[in-house]
Formats: C-alpha cells, sequence, structure tokens
C-alpha cells in the first residue's frame, strides 16, 4: 500500500478539467484521507492548457508531491508538456484518440479512451470529469458504491446530470477493473467522525477566519488571486451582520475599511502585490492615526501585472518597508490552509491589541489550493477586542503615552470624548503639533508598541533537534515542502532543524538568534529572488545566512529542497 | 481618396490589423471590435492597453494578434501614459494615432480619475471603452458599468447597495468635460463603427468611443457573440449616438426597439433578474436622448412637423 499518491490530470481548460480536481479531493476527503491540491489555470477565462495536481495520502500531505504516481493526459499537447514529471514506474493514463506516447520502459502505459466512451456511450460530453474522476477513483481505491453514494449527494438536485454522471461513474469504474490493474495504488478508507474534517482551500480558511474574529466590514477590489475572499464574503458576512463593498480601486477599499475601522468596526480588504501598493499611502494615514485594520495580501508572480495566476513570495519588502516616513506595522505569515484559519484571527487580534494595520502575507499556491483540515475551532483563539475609554471627557487623552503604547480608543459618537483624528502629527490628545519633542515623542510611542509585539507568543514554530548541523529558515506557504524535506533528510542520517516565523515584522530576533547559534549553517528557503526574508535577517541580525530560492512562479517542491540540503551537507 | 475609403470602410483591406488566431475565448465580443478598431485606425497608430484579457491576446510579443505597437500598461496611469505618448510623438514630429484600449472596469472606476483628467486637459489621444459590463478576465465580477440586478460573481449588483443603482452613463460624463468627440459603437454595426472611428481619427484633441462587447461570462452560447451585440442596439438597451463638443448630440442609428427580452433571455447574468429596474434605466436614457439629439435636431432647422420617433418597448413577459 503506498504512503500517498500525487495525481495529475492535465487537459484543455474548459472541458471540466478543473472540476476533475474538486470533485476527486472532495471524495478523497470524505474518505478520510489527507488531501493536498494544486492547480494552474491559464489567465483566460476559457480555453488553453491547464493541469490539476492532487496528493492524497493517510498520513500528513505536506506539499503537492515531487514526481507523479500517476499522469492523466487528455491531448498531446499535455502529455507533451507533463511526461517528464512522471515518475520511473509510474502511470500514464492517455485517452488513445489524442494522444500517441512514446514507448517507455519503465513507466506503465494504458489508454483510456474517455472521448470514445463520452461519444458512444454517455452520448453526451458533460460528464467527462465525472469518468475521469471514476478512473482515477478506481485506481486508488475508493470503493465503488462510495464513489455513487457522493456523486448523489453532489448532483442529487440535478435530475437531468445526476443519470448521467452515475453512467459516468459505471463506465469509469469499469474500463479501469477491465484494463488497469492497480499494482500499489490502492488507498485505504480512514474512517472519521461526520463533519471532522473539511476541505477548504486558503482564501476560505482566511474568510472564515476573518468572520470567526468578528469581522464587520469588507472592501475590496478585484484582484487574482485574491477575490475569492470577497466572493467568499460577500456570500456569507451579512450572514453574521456584516457588510461587504466593492470599491473603484484598492486606495478606496483601504480607505473605506480605515473609515469602519475608526467607526469601531473590525474592517479588512484583501489584495495583491500591485493593489498593496497603492494602499501605501493610506496605510500611512491608519498608523499615524493607530486604526486597526487587516490587509490580506495574497502574493502573485511581480513585479507589475506579472504571474496573475503563478505563485512568489516577493511583496514581504513591500509588507515590511513599503512606506512614507517610518511607519511601523505588524506583518503575519500563514503557513498552511490550516494555519490561515488560526493567523487570520491572530491578525485581527494583533491589530485590535496593538491599535494597527497588520499585513497577512498568502500567496497564490497557499490562497488557491484545497487542503482537508481538522475542523477549525474558532475557541482556540480567543477574541481580542481594542482598549476603549472609559469615556471621562477630562483625562481622555486618545493618543496617551503609555507604557506599552497604547492608547485607550474612543468610538465616534458612541464615547463622549471628542477628538480630532489627522493624518499630521499630534500630540497626546490629538492636537496638531509639530513641535520636535511632540514628533520624537509620538514616533517612539508608534515605534514601540509595535517592537513590544515580538514577545508576543506562538508566531515561531521550531522542528528538529534542539543541535543540527543545518539550520533551515522558511517563511508563509513554503513551509510544508520545506518541512517534508526536512523529514526526510532525517531519514537519510542528516541533522537537520527548520525554524518557521510566522511573524515577519517586528522580526522574532530573539527567536532567530537562539536558532541561528543552535546550528552550524542557516539556510533561508524563500520563493523570491533576492531572498527578502534572508535580507531582513541580515540586516537585523548582522549574521551571514545562505539563500536557497526559486522564482519561477511555481510552489517549492520537497524535492527541491532536499537536493539543496544535500548540497549543502556534501559540500562539507 | 483610396486611404479615406479605406478609412471608411469602403474598400477591403490590403492587411488586416488583427490576425487571426488570437487566443482569446471563443465567442469573445470584444476581439471582433477591436479588429474593426484597427483595422479603421490604421497602421500608424500606437496602441496602449491595460490589464485585461486584450493583454493576453495583444500583448507585444510573437503571438501578439495586433499588427501595430503595443504598450501594456497598468490601470491607473494608462491614460496619462498615453497623453505622454502623444506629447513626447508630438515633439518628434510625428503624427502615429495614440489609441488607448481600455475595458470597463478600467474607464468607469479604478481610472475614471486619470481619464477625466486627460479629458480635461484635452490629451490627444484616442480612448476605445471595451465595456463587457463587468471584470471579466478576474472571472466576472461587477463593475459600475454592470446592469442593476445582473448577477456576478460576488451576487446582484443590487444586493450590495443601499439605494437603487444603474449602470454609470460614461459617456455623458466625458460629454461633459466639452471634448471634441465622444460616441457610442458596436461591432454588430461595422459600417457605423468605421465611420465613427473615421471621424474621431480625424479630430485632434481627446476623443473617446465606448464600445459594448459582449463576453461568454454574461452567461450565452458562444454563437450568439454577434446576435447580442446587435439586439443590445435594437432593444434600446445600447444606443448608437455621438456628442461632440458636449452639446451636439446625434443618434447614429434608429433602434427597431425591440423588445428588451429578446436581449437579456439569452443570458444567464439576467436570468431571475429585476428586468423592470434595467427597462427603467434604459427609459430614461431614450428620454434624455431624445431631449437632446431633440434640441441639435430643432437648431438645425429639422425635425419640425415629424411625429415623435419611438421610446423603448415595454418588456413581454
Amino acid at each position: 500500500m503506498p504512503r500517498d499518491l500525487t495525481i495529475r490530470v492535465a487537459g484543455e481548460n474548459g472541458e471540466g478539467l478543473l472540476s476533475v480536481g474538486v470533485v476527486s479531493s472532495q471524495a478523497f476527503a470524505r474518505m478520510g484521507l489527507n488531501v493536498y491540491t494544486f492547480n494552474t489555470p491559464p489567465a483566460e477565462i476559457k480555453g488553453g492548457s491547464s493541469m490539476v495536481q492532487i496528493r492524497v495520502g493517510e498520513g500528513p500531505v505536506r506539499s503537492q508531491g515531487d514526481a507523479l504516481d500517476i499522469l492523466m493526459a487528455w491531448n498531446q499537447e499535455n502529455y507533451d508538456f507533463h511526461i517528464d514529471a512522471l515518475r520511473p514506474g509510474g502511470i500514464l493514463l492517455y485517452d488513445p484518440g489524442e494522444c500517441r506516447p512514446k514507448e517507455s520502459g519503465s513507466q506503465r502505459q494504458y489508454p483510456v479512451p474517455l472521448n470514445q466512451i463520452i461519444r458512444e456511450q454517455i452520448k453526451n460530453p458533460r460528464p467527462k470529469n465525472v469518468l475521469a474522476f471514476a478512473v482515477l477513483a478506481s485506481l486508488a481505491g475508493v470503493p465503488r458504491d462510495f464513489a455513487e453514494t457522493f456523486v448523489r449527494q453532489k448532483f442529487g438536485k440535478r435530475a437531468d446530470l445526476l443519470p448521467l454522471n452515475l453512467a459516468a461513474i459505471q463506465h469509469g469504474y469499469e474500463f479501469a477493473q477491465a484494463h488497469i490493474p492497480a499494482n500499489g495504488t490502492h488507498l485505504p478508507v480512514v474512517p472519521q467522525e461526520e463533519g471532522s474534517q473539511v476541505l477548504l482551500t486558503g482564501n476560505q480558511a482566511i474568510s472564515l477566519g476573518a468572520m470567526a474574529s468578528g469581522l464587520q466590514f469588507f472592501a475590496g477590489y478585484p484582484i487574482t488571486p485574491a477575490s475569492d475572499i470577497m466572493e467568499f464574503l460577500s456570500h456569507h458576512l451579512y450572514k453574521v451582520g456584516g457588510v461587504v463593498v466593492q470599491a473603484e480601486d484598492e486606495i478606496a477599499s483601504l480607505a473605506a475599511v480605515i473609515g469602519a475601522s475608526f467607526a469601531g468596526r473590525k474592517a479588512a480588504t484583501a489584495t495583491s502585490g500591485p493593489g498593496l501598493s497603492l494602499m501605501v499611502e493610506e496605510m500611512g494615514l491608519a498608523t499615524m492615526q493607530e486604526l486597526p485594520l487587516v490587509v490580506i495580501d495574497a502574493q502573485r508572480g511581480g513585479p507589475s501585472t506579472g504571474l496573475p495566476t503563478r505563485t512568489e513570495q516577493g511583496d514581504l519588502d513591500l509588507a515590511v518597508y513599503g512606506r512614507h516616513g517610518d511607519a511601523p506595522r505588524i506583518v503575519l505569515a500563514p503557513t498552511d490552509v490550516e494555519d490561515c484559519f488560526y493567523t487570520t484571527m491572530q491578525a485581527f487580534n494583533l491589530a485590535e491589541k496593538y491599535q494597527t494595520p497588520v499585513i497577512l502575507l498568502s500567496d497564490n499556491h497557499l490562497s488557491q489550493r484545497s487542503q482537508a483540515i481538522p475542523r477549525p475551532d474558532p475557541a482556540r483563539v480567543p477574541v481580542a477586542d481594542r482598549e476603549l475609554t472609559d469615556g471621562d471627557r477630562e483625562r481622555f487623552h486618545r493618543y496617551a503615552v503609555t507604557e506599552g503604547g497604547v492608547s485607550p480608543f474612543a468610538i465616534p459618537g458612541v464615547h463622549n470624548t471628542p477628538y480630532v483624528a489627522t493624518g499630521l502629527e499630534h500630540n497626546e490628545r490629538a492636537h496638531i503639533d509639530y513641535s520636535p519633542q511632540t514628533h520624537e515623542v509620538m514616533m517612539r510611542k508608534r515605534q514601540n508598541k509595535i517592537l513590544a509585539a515580538e514577545h508576543e507568543s506562538g508566531f515561531v514554530r521550531r522542528y528538529g533537534p534542539a543541535e543540527a548541523d543545518l539550520g533551515l529558515i522558511c517563511w508563509g506557504g513554503t513551509e510544508g515542502p520545506v518541512r517534508e524535506a526536512m523529514e526526510r533528510a532525517e531519514e537519510k542520517g542528516l541533522r537537520v532543524a527548520l525554524l518557521v516565523p510566522k511573524m515577519l515584522w517586528p522580526l522574532p530576533e530573539r527567536a532567530l538568534t537562539q536558532f541561528m547559534g543552535s546550528v552550524k549553517k542557516t539556510v533561508v528557503v524563500e520563493a523570491n529572488f533576492s531572498g527578502q526574508l534572508a535580507n531582513l535577517i541580515q540586516s537585523r541580525l548582522c549574521r551571514p545566512v545562505l539563500r536557497c530560492n526559486r522564482y519561477d512562479g511555481m510552489p517549492f517542491t520537497a524535492g527541491d529542497v532536499l537536493s539543496y540540503i544535500e548540497g549543502v551537507a556534501n559540500h562539507d | 481618396m483610396e486611404k479615406l475609403a479605406r478609412q471608411m470602410g469602403l474598400l477591403p483591406l490590403r492587411e488586416e490589423m488583427f490576425a487571426p488566431g488570437h487566443n482569446a475565448c471563443p465567442g469573445c465580443g470584444s476581439t471582433i471590435a477591436l479588429r474593426m478598431v484597427l483595422n479603421a485606425v490604421g497602421e500608424r497608430a500606437i496602441c496602449l492597453v491595460p490589464a485585461s484579457c486584450a493583454s493576453l491576446y495583444v500583448g507585444p510579443g510573437d503571438t501578439s494578434a495586433a499588427s501595430v505597437p503595443v504598450i501594456h500598461t497598468l490601470f491607473a496611469g494608462c491614460f496619462a501614459e498615453a497623453e505622454g505618448m502623444a506629447r513626447g510623438l508630438h515633439l518628434q514630429g510625428r503624427d502615429e494615432k495614440v489609441v488607448v484600449w481600455a475595458g470597463d472596469g478600467c474607464c468607469y472606476d479604478i481610472a475614471l480619475g486619470a481619464l477625466s483628467g486627460t479629458a480635461a486637459r484635452g490629451a490627444d489621444i484616442l480612448v476605445v471603452c471595451n465595456d463587457n459590463e463587468g471584470y471579466q478576465n478576474t472571472g466576472g465580477h461587477q463593475s459600475t458599468a454592470t446592469p442593476p440586478d445582473a448577477a456576478t460573481r460576488t451576487g446582484r449588483r443590487s444586493e450590495h447597495a443601499l439605494t437603487p443603482v444603474g449602470r454609470k452613463d460614461l459617456v455623458e460624463i466625458i460629454a461633459a468635460h466639452r471634448v471634441p468627440y465622444v460616441a457610442t459603437a458596436s461591432a454588430a454595426f461595422p459600417q457605423d463603427l468605421a465611420a465613427k472611428m473615421a471621424k474621431a481619427a480625424q479630430i485632434r484633441g481627446f476623443r473617446m468611443i465606448v464600445l459594448l462587447t459582449p463576453c461568454v461570462t454574461w452567461g450565452y452560447d458562444s454563437r450568439h457573440s454577434v446576435k447580442l451585440a446587435r439586439l443590445a442596439v435594437e432593444t434600446g438597451y445600447f444606443p448608437l449616438y455621438e456628442v461632440e463638443w458636449g452639446r451636439h448630440y446625434r443618434v447614429s442609428h434608429e433602434p427597431a426597439m425591440l423588445p428588451l427580452e429578446m436581449f437579456t433571455r439569452l443570458q444567464k447574468r439576467f436570468h431571475g433578474a429585476d428586468l423592470d429596474a434595467v427597462y427603467r434605466e434604459v427609459q430614461a436614457k431614450w428620454e434624455d436622448l431624445r431631449f437632446n439629439a431633440g434640441r441639435e435636431a430643432a437648431a438645425l432647422g429639422e425635425g419640425i412637423g415629424v411625429p415623435a420617433p419611438p421610446l423603448p418597448s415595454p418588456t413581454i413577459r
């Protein structure tokens, strides 16, 4: 029985290819297996080649997988493009009417005449995706009655589609059982409690996390790959009394969020790199006025319009340093789909606690992929709210200099403590004041409260032995493949440890210093060219680090990182 | 003479300025329109395209479908960039026309400020708005050109509004800048489109043409693309007219005023929508248009004793 299976289906977009991924991952998740999807849609709406990849296994599935166990190619172009990714001994399924594969000694090749079955037996092109799913499900050991029940639940409301899809299941299973020997590809069914596991994308987990934190106002502007957050919230936020506004651009989006926060409500926006750069001026205002808000940045390949449907971790510099004046803010990065939920809750909590903008850095791969995760539990992160004034008008100083730097907040029209919120420099009483003393005091106040956030617990994860030859540091969505690479390196007898800071500003310097002291060499693994976290660490800690970067728009695989680790180990 | 005839669309073109084999969706309404626009402007043009589907299918490179230089640019600054380019060309004594091909999301929403700025400065550019009534490249999100109550990825537009909202009337907004020329056109009326493009191409200063281009994300069968473009005009949903110097209105095609439902029922986005809201908007638009065009006709001594032209017909539900 395999530990896990990596399956890729490649074909023409618009033929229901993406829904093969959706249907398969939902079915596998219902079997109690762990699922991790990866897809690369083209930027066009219809047409163009695309592929979906599903890695499914009984144990933890931390990355999209390296070499493929099963490749299903719907046509010649996609066969040519993807065949090199199939591992030796892997299974190629191809449509013989569309594709002529080359002879291969080690790979097993089986023709699957999808189009012929569709044309001659089902006589309707629509269930091609379910037919493809049935063939794959049969190979992966999904019981046929399970697949049928699943299809009944999914299409039960559509009387026109249900018989077609049940026929597709029947033909798919019968064909696979008759023609494709399933040697070593069967996965087990893992019994689980109903509803204990859910299949979510990163964007859905972020949206749910935001709602669990008490989000009441969301303003956004369509941009790939963050648009799903606005879509999800416009269909659900009203259920908890919240409001979604689509603004005319990103500047207006963040401005509306600032307004809602000023009015005392939890507010957020979501965008990608080009939008975040437009928000920079508004971000300065929010920092100056000390307003809690959350900006979600699903990073994509850049600069400029760049690679809208590909991934990159290229916005760290912008998130940390994209500012006029010395305007500090908190920057967090969730690491996987489950973490998206909890880190979003933490982002709202920190925004409220420190009265500051918080930027949450996701990336295209993290925001778009689906993972089967344990049902998120909002109770794990107690919700925090901003400190409010006691309403004593005489003593009220909106920007009072306190020990922690955080001052009581007054909601206009609620507390009888009027003040002028201004983007100009102001004193403790919010009066405009350009004096050198005031600027010095207020600058220190704004900086110190953010630096204090470094001492928040739970934002650094460490894996591996207490002392190691090689220490890996990574952030955000690269945690999964790096952790998998670390585990595989350990199996090979290498001593490797991993540190994942989820808070990137303020940089957790003490944890980083301690970690770097416990390893002989440090490598920062990140999906950008310049090594933005590596630069940040070097500039703050003045310690050299090695860099492992991938910047082709594709996510790291565990194999990438493992070969780098072995290269460094062999170099010694 | 031949050049003029070519620009008027009266002679077959020697060379197609928009090559076949582009990679837009089957049934895309905008590629048909872009082909006509490029053919009408001719080879002495430079095209700016802010982020959109068009940046993929006319983007620079060996696979570009356009035979003129194309600059793929950003939303917020594209019109100002075009103005800078026009000024740069003038400084060199060059006469290439600067054409911006921008979507409704760009013109109606994110870059409306820059559009207004360049119009007010009288920039020597020709803006063609590829209005498919939404952000279709991101998957079908609403813009302020989306009709009231049409379904989008974020639900119906009316669900998010506290007060009733219709389509933003961009032509009137630009006309209020008193620019030399602003017009609407449709690829289903190629002679009208070519005549307006030829007219706009002769004028110096700020010119704009708003094209209604059906997009497959409206939820129609690919083969209905041109039919929908025609029905949009013939039902009165999208009037074909032009405005010179912000005051001189002319309706360039008298629609048959077919029932609005003939246009809406072919599109999934209107299924279950409140069509009365759409109808009221169309009717109000025609009342204004008749008034403005009538003033022009009266000034010219026309239209006296002629019965009033028809207003849109009610829906046939």
